[in-house]
């Protein structure tokens, strides 16, 4: 099979590179599960009140009790582990094996991938943050504001807008819940304090409709979003592929898993099995666009080449949850209307020397109480009570940590054909406490051993292993325009060829770098 | 995190436990901690969450027996908790209250739908205390009966 164009994987990168390749028809490369459909259809509230859903503990714990997940094994996000999420993760284990102590990796091999679970966070990077790449604002801005046309991203022009980038083109931010509401007011009257201090608080950028767009409608805040996956009002990439594949624009293959590949005279082959017969396939292409995931395109970078030595840098953010507590919330009502994946986000920057520090808030009610029963330090009948009386009054403080290549953070192709990542935890607590001192400014009261130092990898922001350099001619990395070292018809879309990870979700960044490279790459065959 | 790691035999023998055992544990934890038997389905559900998934090995000492005899099973578990948040015990009523929680008629005990500032004060103060109450004896008990 021969093509102009191959694209591995179709998740963020994969799918925003093929969208902009879509005049080639590439042929995309996928997995590709699918998850199960959900009969789940109304406020999720409102269905857990009345048990108005025929298949209802089914869907909230699981015919396999899978939302049961962290009773016994190690943690993974509430919205991973919900019956019908569970085909983002499916097969990973056994398709890219790992062999880690202490990073606690996910991978998808899903339709749209990873981001088929995420918060639809999507924010750009500032010229601040992009300081370590070979790359800058000027190249990556046509493709931010091409993709805010696409998806349709709400949010505002606030006190975030100088770490957010431009507010052009945004829908009405998603409405708040009442939590929210308190917190943001109390923040807008001590505004000039807290900027003193260098905490700025604001509305958060996320692919979440609050108008009709491209036939998608507003999001309905059902709160279904840890149960339920495809809601259209929140833009997944899967979305865009399924858009692609109905309109003919890409020729996508599913059920296969592209292993490595080897370059030949004009051109590339790919190799690939079938994940179902393991029948082995190889594929011809002029190019070919690696947009795995992080982890698994390095793999193949590594096996291409038979490397079982090279140790290849890993980036990770990560991660800190922080418990704030609004006393005057305790005993609040339910708030069933809402969009439970985040609420505001929060930057610390102290000053314009030191990179900010995002953060994002969220309320914890979307989630099964019984996730977090366990945290409140009391009896069982007092912790359901504090699931009652307390969760209102909760808001959850989730810190992103930049990271930067060190030596003891990588990953490397072992004989056995497995990934080994190590990645060493690093102390934290210091900005911790300075959170917690700011927020209880805010009247939000928190302490130190409540704090959660999510394990290594927790993130799922995995980047920077075939890294952008200026020269690009170094093994295992990429040119400016994403060149794998070394090829000459090879490039790198997805966040592997990131040179910093700095404190921020960077699935919009990676998009539109997916695209620029994908774009440079269909230049190249003219 | 703390993870689960269930240790060799003891935790291969507990995959077979008597399905009848694991309905009547059931019922002694949903007395203990929600009043009254638990449902007929509930105790299905936790005898196949049970059944499918191998339990803490800490504490190594077996708690069915305690928990037929209706030792005060919060007072363990908060105990336990403190010693190792991953503990067989903790991980039975946690099993429970999920499968509860999934239930409309238990709605009610998990979510608070009119607001009561005072309410929640108050019952939270003498959670507090109740708490704090059955942690000293469970640490007793964990004593008497050499659970750990």
């Amino acid at each position: 099979m021969s093509s102009d164009v191959i694209i591995v994987g179709a998740g963020a990168a994969g799918t925003s590179a093929a969208a902009q390749l879509r005049a080639r028809r590439p042929l995309v490369l996928d997995v590709g599960y699918r998850p199960e459909p959900s009969s789940l259809s109304g406020n999720l509230f409102d269905l857990r009140r009345h048990g108005g859903a025929p298949m209802l503990f089914e869907e909230l714990i699981g015919s396999k009790f899978e939302s049961l997940h962290n009773v016994f094994h190690a943690y993974l996000t509430p919205k991973l582990k919900a019956p019908r999420m569970q085909f983002v993760t499916r097969g990973a284990a056994a398709l890219s094996p790992v062999c880690t102590d202490g990073f606690e990796p996910a991978m998808s091999f899903a339709a749209g991938g990873l981001a088929n679970a995420w918060g639809a966070g999507l924010y750009r990077f500032t010229a601040q943050e992009l300081a370590g790449f070979p790359i800058g604002l000027d190249d990556l801005e046509p493709y931010y504001d091409a993709l805010t046309a696409k998806i349709g991203i709400s949010g505002a022009d606030d006190d975030l807008a100088p770490f957010f980038g431009p507010a052009r083109g945004l829908q009405p931010p998603v409405a708040l819940d009442a939590s929210a509401q308190a917190l943001l007011r109390r923040y807008r009257r001590r505004r000039a304090a807290m900027n003193g201090a260098g905490l700025y608080v604001g509305r958060p950028r996320l692919g979440v409709l609050t108008h009709e767009h491209e036939g998608r409608p507003a999001y309905g805040y059902d709160a279904l979003e840890f149960f339920r996956p495809g809601n259209p009002a929140v833009y997944t990439p899967a979305q865009t592929l399924d858009e692609m594949i109905a309109q003919q624009q890409i020729e996508y293959l599913r059920g296969v898993l592209v292993e490595r590949f080897a370059e030949s005279d004009g051109g590339v082959l790919v190799f690939a099995r079938d994940v179902a017969t393991g029948e082995r396939r190889a594929f011809a292409c002029r190019r070919l666009v690696l947009a795995a995931g992080t982890l698994n395109t390095a793999k193949i970078a590594l096996r291409s080449r038979d490397d079982t030595a090279s140790r290849l840098p890993l980036l990770d953010n990560p991660l800190t949850h922080i418990p704030l507590l609004d006393p005057w919330r305790i005993g609040a009502a339910l708030d069933p209307d809402v969009y439970p994946a985040a609420a505001l986000n929060a930057v610390y920057a102290p000053d314009a020397c030191a990179p900010p520090i995002q953060m994002t808030l969220f309320s914890i009610t979307g989630a099964l109480r019984s996730d977090y029963l366990f945290e409140f330090p009391l009896a069982v009948r007092g912790a359901v009570a504090a699931a009652k009386y307390l969760t209102p009054a909760l808001m959850l403080l989730h810190l992103i940590y930049p990271d930067a290549p060190s030596a003891g953070n990588y990953l490397r192709l072992t004989p056995e054909n497995e990934l080994e990542i190590r990645y060493a935890a690093r102390p934290r607590g210091a900005l911790e406490r300075r959170m917690l001192a700011l927020f209880r400014r805010l009247g939000y009261a928190g302490a130190m051993r409540l704090c959660r130092y999510l394990p290594p990898g927790s993130s799922y922001h995995y980047a920077g292993s075939l890294p952008m350099t200026a020269t690009g001619t170094e093994p295992y990395t990429t040119d400016r325009n994403g060149r794998l070292a070394g090829t000459r018809g090879v490039f790198v879309a997805d966040a592997a060829a990131f040179s910093a990870l700095p404190s921020k979700n960077h699935s919009f960044t990676m998009m539109a770098n997916a695209m620029r490279i994908a774009d440079h790459a269909g230049r190249t065959l003219a | 995190m703390h993870i689960a790691t269930p240790t060799g035999a003891r935790a291969a023998g507990l995959s077979q436990r008597d399905p009848y055992r694991l309905r009547a544990e059931a019922n002694q934890l949903h007395r203990a901690l929600f009043g009254g038997d638990a449902p007929t389905d509930v105790q299905a559900q936790y005898e196949g969450a049970i059944a499918g998934h191998a339990l803490a090995g800490f504490p190594s000492a077996d708690l069915s027996p305690l928990i037929e005899r209706g030792v005060d099973v919060e007072a363990l578990e908060i105990a336990l908790r403190r010693i190792n948040p991953v503990n067989a015990l903790t991980q039975r009523v946690h099993v429970l209250c999920y499968l509860v929680e999934a239930r409309p008629e238990y709605f009610d005990r998990f979510m608070a739908e009119r607001a009561s500032f005072a309410r929640g004060l108050v019952t939270l103060a003498l959670h507090s205390l109740r708490s704090a109450h059955k942690l000293v004896k469970g640490r007793w008990l964990i004593r008497i009966h050499h659970v750990v």
